[in-house]
């Protein structure tokens, strides 16, 4: 199956139907220049020539040489939400510190030597947003994954650059001892392949931690027509889906959008009416999506009650800190959350340069504000 | 006959003394000039010749034989074209021997005309001669160079005529000087009071400067009304820029000096070579050099090349800049004040959920405008577009003439201290003239010690604190609102790559 996989053409509906007639019946015929039916295929002579340079059983040592499981449609243990559900996809890729190695082949099922955790009495809530996020929505993000792993839910998202990555930043920060909630990554390359380089940290944490999970063979590059195909599985994992910040059109309304095919809830994340970050969620709103407001809405809205271990899942609204003079206070207070410049909280707050100024001194020396990219920014102490 | 007359050639902004010795002797007729003069200095062969013939002289049918010395260095330009000529009418006793007391300096035309050249002003410095001939168009600049001992000739034949005596030598023109042109008013900017301050602080320490926002803000409307704010300039200030000017072939007033403090703005497409000075052959001063004493304002900087600000680094360091070339070097003034415009991201939005700029694009720009050329600035400042209603609504803010007033006094107190502008003062200066008060010292150390702040940076915040101190006219330590308003003038511009994220 992994060989068919990485034959260029023979996409995710050929291998469905490679898995109907079974692989080793399908793999002949490729290696023949035939579909799995059977009839002659367009791409014959490619395809002679790609399968007669793979090797069926050396690709499948390589995985299980690098420790990646692999799953088929049909098995235990790959994620679904239906029998015959056209979203979950025919071969699934499993990489990570929770992918298990099995000392015997049980069943036949297992194909190599590792096995992948068992998601099925699980709760996991997917985080999905768009690329192009503003402070607000990545520190939402952020905020959500911590609450919901500290709940005890996995958290599901795809790695890509802005809301994704804060999500799992969020949720690989409130892993410690005791927490059950594993971070689960659905990404559009192969699972070795680190997509976008600035994750990489991430991309490491998730691995050492939870799962990536991918439905591409080793060393594959992602490509645009990859994504969309990745969110599928992202909805296929998950319970819900939470969407932060979307613009009017982008990739995590798609997700929305399979994930009302396949009936899992989806929440949004309301934001300004003036941010073009959150057109798309505030759309969905109106569309009838739940309002998310933060965990608690999102544990509601999967049936738990989980209180997790210490606090209650903090409110996002920043609590205002003690023992600060009055105008220092205000000046806080005029922050807003795409950060101030000096310019702008003199006119909101009414004071002169220098008590302004010397209020961002006190703040900065208590840690409550970061002066970045020309304006000071809340930051959590 | 060997006859030897003064002159002088131009080595970056400064003149270089040049002795020509023309040699006439028997031997089959030639002209050669020895001493490396570059092409156009060549060539003064064939003007020389058509100058004297058209003057009705004979040119001698004898080898004649012309030395620049000091023969090792390098002579550019045409400015020793009358020397030549007069040399060699000395050498071939058409002229008076007297004529060798004089220095000359001129570029001559085909039909014996003297034309002017540009350097005169350097180039008269160094001329080391009681009495100096140039053309007319040259003679009020000369005369600031040596007043009173300056002659103007129109050509050949009437240089001739004055040195025998059939003619009286004519004095360079008085002219008045212009009168000041109007500045632009600062009452024309509508809100950013932050950024206002900023101009004045910078107007009045010699702070470098940089704006940042989108575009539209009014950050050039800003930085063009800065001029205003400046003082005249000193006789010996003057003096320097007139000359760079002249060097570089820029045109003067019609009384012949500066006045005004330079406000040089280089498009954001110029080069290297350009911006700091140098070329292969000539070295010509560069955009640096004729703003300095003055303002070099670079719109744009994101757009500008690296390699071009790179170069900056050092004469903004050393307020010199030194050109090396395989023929010669030159070190060329570079003492200006860096005013510069620049968007938070190519496309303006500053990266932020409205930025529509890739990634890779985005760092591609963090990295052209470098961290070290960032941390030169001392004040660094968001500016805001206005919008409609307080356009519309706002009292006017102060006009250039209130500011300037201020501006003036505050370097009045910084000349007082004995330095030309407390940007430009020494740190050690620094620690013992600008005595910050024990809870203005206690911030600067928490800013230090939580890394928010660098040793120069805290040096750097310092001398803004004492220029703001200035501008309110207070004696006595600095205090801890004179401190924590230079730190907000010095906004953390760059923006790390990261989500944000600080738990």
């Amino acid at each position: 199956m992994i060989a068919l996989a990485k034959v260029d053409g023979y996409g995710r509906a050929r291998l469905r139907a490679a898995l109907d007639v079974g692989a080793e019946l399908a793999w002949q015929r490729c290696a023949a220049g035939c579909e799995p039916d059977g009839r002659r295929a367009n791409d014959g002579p490619a395809w002679l020539r790609a399968a007669g340079l793979l090797d069926p059983d050396s690709l499948y040592g390589e995985c299980e040489a690098a420790g990646v499981a692999v799953t088929l449609a049909g098995d235990d243990l790959h994620p679904h939400h239906a029998d015959g559900d056209p979203s979950a996809a025919p071969l699934l890729f499993w990489y990570g510190q929770k992918v298990r190695r099995a000392d015997a082949l049980g069943g036949g099922l297992v194909v190599n030597g590792c096995e992948p955790p068992d998601l099925s009495g699980r709760a996991s809530v997917a985080i999905v947003g768009t690329r192009r996020a503003s402070r607000y929505g990545v520190e939402v993000a952020a905020r959500l994954g911590r609450d919901l792993v500290d709940a005890g839910v996995d958290v599901v998202s795809g790695l890509a650059l802005g809301i994704d990555a804060a999500a799992h930043s969020g949720a690989l920060s409130g892993l410690d001892d005791g927490v059950n909630a594993i971070p689960i990554a659905v990404v559009a390359s192969g699972v070795d392949v680190v997509h976008p380089q600035r994750n990489r940290a991430i991309w490491h944490g998730v691995a050492q931690h939870g799962v990536i999970v991918s439905e591409y063979p080793l060393g594959v590059r992602p490509a645009p027509w990859q994504f969309p195909e990745r969110n599928r599985i992202i909805v296929a994992m998950s319970r819900a889906v939470v969407v932060v910040e979307s613009h009017e059109r982008g990739g995590s309304l798609l997700t929305a959008g399979f994930a009302a095919d396949a009936g899992v809830p989806v929440l949004a994340v309301p934001g300004a009416v003036t941010s073009p970050g959150s057109l798309g969620t505030n759309r969905l709103l109106v569309d009838g999506c739940a309002p998310c407001l933060g965990a608690a809405d999102v544990l509601d809205t999967l049936g738990l009650h989980t209180i997790p271990r210490g606090s209650l899942p903090e409110q996002l609204e920043l609590i205002a800190p003690t023992g600060l003079e009055p105008v220092a206070l205000a000046v806080w207070e005029a922050i807003s959350w795409e950060g101030s410049d000096a310019g702008s909280l003199m006119s909101d707050t009414r004071l002169g340069f220098a008590a302004v100024s010397v209020a961002l001194v006190q703040l900065q020396e208590r840690r409550l504000i970061r002066a970045e990219g020309g304006v000071f920014m809340r930051q959590r102490t | 006959m060997l006859a030897i007359i003064r002159s002088a050639a131009l080595l970056g902004v400064n003149g270089l003394p040049v002795s020509v010795e023309v040699h006439v002797s028997q031997g089959l007729p030639g002209f050669t000039i020895v001493g490396l003069p570059d092409a156009a200095c060549r060539e003064a062969r064939d003007r020389v010749r058509a100058a004297v013939l058209s003057s009705k002289l004979t040119w001698p049918q004898s080898r004649v034989t012309v030395n620049l010395a000091p023969s090792g260095l390098r002579k550019v330009g045409t400015g020793l074209d009358l020397a030549i000529a007069v040399g060699l009418l000395v050498a071939s006793e058409q002229a008076p021997a007297s004529a060798t007391e004089l220095g000359y300096l001129g570029e001559l035309g085909l039909d014996g005309a003297v034309r002017p050249i540009s350097g005169a002003l350097p180039m008269s410095v160094a001329i080391d001669a009681p009495t100096l001939v140039v053309a007319e168009a040259n003679g009020t600049e000369a005369n600031l160079a040596c007043p009173d001992r300056v002659r103007c000739v129109a050509s050949l034949a009437e240089l001739l005529d004055c040195l025998e005596g059939r003619n009286v030598w004519s004095a360079p023109p008085y002219r008045e000087p212009p009168p000041e042109a109007p500045v632009l008013d600062l009452a024309e900017v509508r809100g950013n009071d932050v950024a206002r301050f900023a101009l004045e602080v910078a107007a009045a320490g010699g702070h470098h400067l940089l704006f940042v926002g989108p575009p539209g803000a009014g950050k050039t409307m800003l930085a063009e009304r800065m001029v205003g704010l400046l003082e005249p300039l000193d006789r010996d200030a003057a003096l320097r820029v007139t000359a760079a000017h002249s060097a570089a072939g820029q045109l003067l007033p019609p009384d012949g000096l500066i006045r005004r403090a330079p406000f040089r703005a280089p498009h954001h497409t110029v080069s290297q070579v350009a911006l700091v000075g140098g070329g292969s052959t000539v070295l010509r001063p560069g955009e640096i050099t004729l703003a300095s004493d003055g303002l070099l304002f670079l719109d744009e900087l994101g757009e500008f090349s690296a390699h071009a600000l790179d170069a900056l680094r050092q004469p903004l360091e050393e307020g010199v800049v030194r050109i090396s070339r395989a023929g010669a070097s030159a070190e060329m003034p570079a003492d200006f004040q860096l005013i510069a415009a620049m968007n938070p991201c190519p496309c303006g939005r500053g990266g932020t959920g409205a930025c529509r700029c890739s990634d890779a694009g985005l760092a591609r720009y963090r990295r052209r405008v470098s961290g070290p050329l960032l941390d030169r600035f001392d004040l660094r400042v968001m500016v805001h577009p206005v919008t409609s209603d307080r356009l519309v609504c706002t009292t006017p803010g102060e006009s250039t003439h209130e500011v300037r007033r201020r501006v003036v006094a505050a370097r009045r107190r910084a000349r007082d201290r004995g330095v030309r502008s407390n940007h430009a003062m020494p740190g050690a200066q620094l620690e013992t003239v600008a005595r910050l008060d024990a809870d203005a010292t206690e911030v600067l150390r928490r800013a230090v010690q939580d890394g928010r702040l660098s040793g120069r940076g805290m040096r750097r915040v310092h001398s803004v604190a004492l220029t703001i101190a200035d501008l309110a006219g207070s004696d006595g330590p600095i205090d801890e609102a004179t401190v924590a308003q230079a730190l907000a003038l010095r906004a953390e511009i760059m923006v790390e790559p990261s989500l944000g994220l600080t738990a």
